[in-house]
């Protein structure tokens, strides 16, 4: 993002998150903005739009692990994300609920990512360019958007004993009495 | 089968009930409340108990124990810390590792055991109007801790993790030595901070508590004390409401308990903000501020041979080679150690995006990690934190950065990086976020010299939250006295880490049993003598 994006989003940015966050407390309306659902598994805070939204950041984040690759593992990066997400206090959930209204309404979704195209849509390299933009961004907000995003999908994926065989760890080690 | 402490007092009739599950509200009355069963809190509950009072805890975390443990941390860190693992500083630039179970941090920490260094005692008599914790005041207390924990020197040949500090520090001719831990039949396994699976780690959760509870404690879990009710200068009752099983929303269930004294001991950014929450007198604005993370910078190095950082003894090597640089008031010091890495803590550490990060986890297994305490709160410069509530009474750290700190932060990444180098790294990455990883010392010095110490830049941490309820004579300077009663609450205590009046400068649990067995051994005297 260069500096005049910066500037407008000091404009606007301010208006969009309040709009968000009074979006994004009470009922769930409008497309997408429902939890979303996969199989057995009913999300508790994902929505379907903000599943679309992690699904797209996958590769990016996790570029060269198995789960960029696969479909299924994706998903359960997505659910990993969900379930920690569930687990913050409720300040906290308010907080990631309005960096994904961010992330999913279409005006913020140009303006502060650069991602012009629905997220199910968008350019591999570009999901990569506006993560990179975040990261080095001179907005300290940016910075942090990008440590929760980061934090929130890298933490899920090796959370998941089925990243370890690529790290070299074998797992915990098993207890000769348990 | 392992046999547990939890499990059979439980099976024994242990009063103990989980708040998620209450039906109904509460009503009770006891001699002592107390808030938080951690460091702090479980010594307090079992000298109180001993001493013939009759015990109610309250903790806000559940009740989780060794077959609960593990050793994964996508389960631990959800039911034993606040906020899952990722409870951050207002700005979100340190990362804060605290926990939220029964035991409190003690369930999660790395059992590494040091005494109040001599320097911070005698700071906080000269300074800080501390009366009766001079060196030989506290010598006693820190020996009867020793015994009752089990604190020894670790016999065990430190892991390739430490020993690649104490191999660094020799070769540089810096000073080191091996740590004491509170560890009784420790299978050496590395995973203390997802809780100790063979119950070797001791823990208020294994030790204190169950002792509170044998003698007729009763604990209440899931429940988190909203606020003091008090009039003419007493308490007169806690307020608490239950939270739900995944300690995330209120149930609407509460609990009131009627007490002759009250003991906080939620921790530091907890306490405070009970005080904050129950507008507790505070004529001089003191209560919240001054609370010191010792935040912590880090640097990770890969080695040709595997360091299996994961496996052994968390922390078994330190040097305090800098810890002290120009006495206790000059610049920052800072201790160095090593963290224990686990996937998903090495994972969020390196911010690294896409592929970068990867190429760095795939080598996960012979990763080296450094870790730098930062000794805050000793310099004008450094007046720590301040705790501010959020619109629904939860707390926050604000944390502003200063020179002083900033200085610190570049001079300890710098040493973290040296040590590695000489201790035989073929590459550094001192975590921040403009770094890249060096394969050379001089390069690698080149760059830090000119990095940003700036939020979210400079990649900060901190397992050590203390302050914010400092203790002293004097009521213009510290919220309780020296034994740790509030100055304007004649019947609240606050005994937790809340209450130094600066960091510690090491490893600070050792430091909070010693002050609470003196200062719950004083209010045990007083309850019992008021009969
Ligand atoms: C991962 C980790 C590793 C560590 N390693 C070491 C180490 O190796 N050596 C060392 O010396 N120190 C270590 N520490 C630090 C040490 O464990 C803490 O300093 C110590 O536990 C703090 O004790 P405390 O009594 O102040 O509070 P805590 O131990 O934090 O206990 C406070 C308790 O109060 C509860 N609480 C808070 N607010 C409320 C409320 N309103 N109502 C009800 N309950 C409430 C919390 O849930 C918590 O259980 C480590 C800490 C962590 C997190
Ligand atoms: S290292 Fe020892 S104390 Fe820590 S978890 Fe393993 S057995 Fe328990």
């Amino acid at each position: 993002m260069d500096r005049r994006q910066f500037l407008k989003l000091g404009v606007t940015g301010g208006a969009l998150l309040t709009m968000s966050a009074w979006m994004s407390k009470g009922t769930f309306w409008g497309t997408g903005t429902h939890l979303a659902r996969r199989g057995n598994y009913q999300y508790q805070f994902l929505t379907e739009a903000d599943h679309e939204v992690v699904s797209a950041l996958i590769p990016a984040i996790l570029a060269g692990t198995a789960a960029a690759r696969d479909k299924e593992l994706a998903e359960e990066v997505v659910r990993g994300v969900d379930i920690a997400a569930s687990h913050f206090r409720p300040a906290i959930q308010k907080e990631i609920r309005q960096l994904f209204t961010v992330l999913t309404l279409p005006a913020t979704r140009v303006l502060a990512c650069g991602v012009w195209s629905g997220w199910s849509q968008a350019d591999p390299a570009r999901v990569e360019g506006f993560l990179a933009s975040w990261r080095n961004s001179r907005m300290a907000l940016l910075r942090s958007g990008y440590d929760a995003l980061q934090q929130l999908t890298v933490a899920s994926w090796y959370g998941n004993p089925k990243s370890w065989s690529g790290l070299g760890y074998e797992g915990p080690p098993p207890l000769a009495n348990a | 089968m392992i046999e547990d402490v939890i499990t059979q007092g439980l099976a024994s009739g242990w009063s103990v009930q989980d708040g998620s599950e209450l039906d109904r509200d509460l009503e009770m009355e006891a001699d002592v409340v107390i808030v938080g069963t951690g460091a702090g809190g479980g010594l307090s509950a079992e000298v109180l108990t001993r001493a013939g009072l009759n015990v109610v805890l309250v903790e806000e975390g559940p009740l989780k124990h060794l077959p609960d443990f593990k050793m994964e941390e996508r389960f631990a860190y959800p039911d034993l810390y606040q906020d899952s693992a990722s409870r951050k500083t207002k700005d979100k630039a340190i990362n804060i590792l605290q926990g939220r179970c029964v035991g409190g941090g003690t369930t999660v920490n790395w059992t590494s055991s040091f005494a109040t260094p001599d320097e911070t005692l005698n700071h906080w008599g000269r300074v800080h109007e501390v009366e009766g914790f001079s060196p030989e005041d506290m010598a006693p207390w820190f020996e009867k801790v020793k015994a009752r924990l089990n604190i020894h020197k670790w016999p065990v040949p430190p892991n390739p993790n430490n020993e690649a500090l104490r191999r660094g520090a020799e070769r540089l001719g810096w000073s080191f030595d091996f740590m004491h831990r509170n560890v009784k039949g420790c299978a050496n396994l590395g995973y203390c901070g997802m809780g100790c699976p063979i119950n070797a780690k001791q823990s208020m959760l294994v030790t204190t508590i169950p002792a509170a509870l044998d003698g007729g404690a009763r604990l209440y879990t899931r429940m988190r004390a909203v606020r003091l009710t008090h009039r003419a200068g007493r308490v007169t009752e806690l307020v608490c409401q239950a939270l739900d099983g995944r300690g995330v929303f209120t149930t609407g269930r509460t609990m009131r308990i009627k007490a002759r004294a009250f003991v906080l001991a939620g921790g530091a950014i907890g306490s405070p903000a009970l005080l904050m929450r129950s507008k507790a007198p505070d004529p001089h604005d003191l209560v919240g501020k001054r609370t010191f993370l010792h935040p912590v910078t880090a640097s990770t190095a890969l080695f040709a041979e595997p360091i299996r950082p994961f496996s052994g003894a968390p922390q078994s090597v330190f040097s305090d080679q800098f810890l002290w640089p120009e006495g206790v008031d000059g610049p920052m010091g800072y201790k160095l150690e090593v963290p224990p890495l686990h996937p998903i803590l090495s994972s969020t550490v390196l911010d690294h995006l896409g592929e970068d990060h990867h190429r760095l986890m795939k080598d996960f297994a012979h990763m080296q990690a450094m870790l730098s305490l930062c000794r805050d709160g000793f310099h004008p410069e450094s007046q720590g934190g301040r705790v501010v509530l959020r619109a629904d009474g939860s707390p926050e750290l604000d944390y502003p950065f200063t020179d002083y700190v900033r200085d610190g932060f570049r001079r300890s990444l710098l040493s973290m990086v040296e040590l590695q180098f000489a201790a035989g790294a073929t590459s550094v990455w001192p975590a921040h976020r403009q770094a890249r990883s060096y394969s050379q010392w001089k390069a690698a010095r080149a760059a830090v010299a000119e990095l940003p110490m700036d939020p979210q830049m400079v990649r900060l941490f901190s397992a050590h939250v203390m302050g914010g309820c400092p203790m002293g004579r004097e009521a213009r300077h510290s919220v309780v006295t020296s034994e740790g009663m509030h100055h304007h609450l004649e019947n609240l205590a606050v005994i937790d880490g809340s209450v130094f009046p600066t960091s510690i400068g090491t490893n600070p649990q050792v430091s909070i049993y010693g002050m609470a067995m003196k200062n719950a051994t004083a209010l045990a005297a007083r309850l019992t003598a008021a009969g």
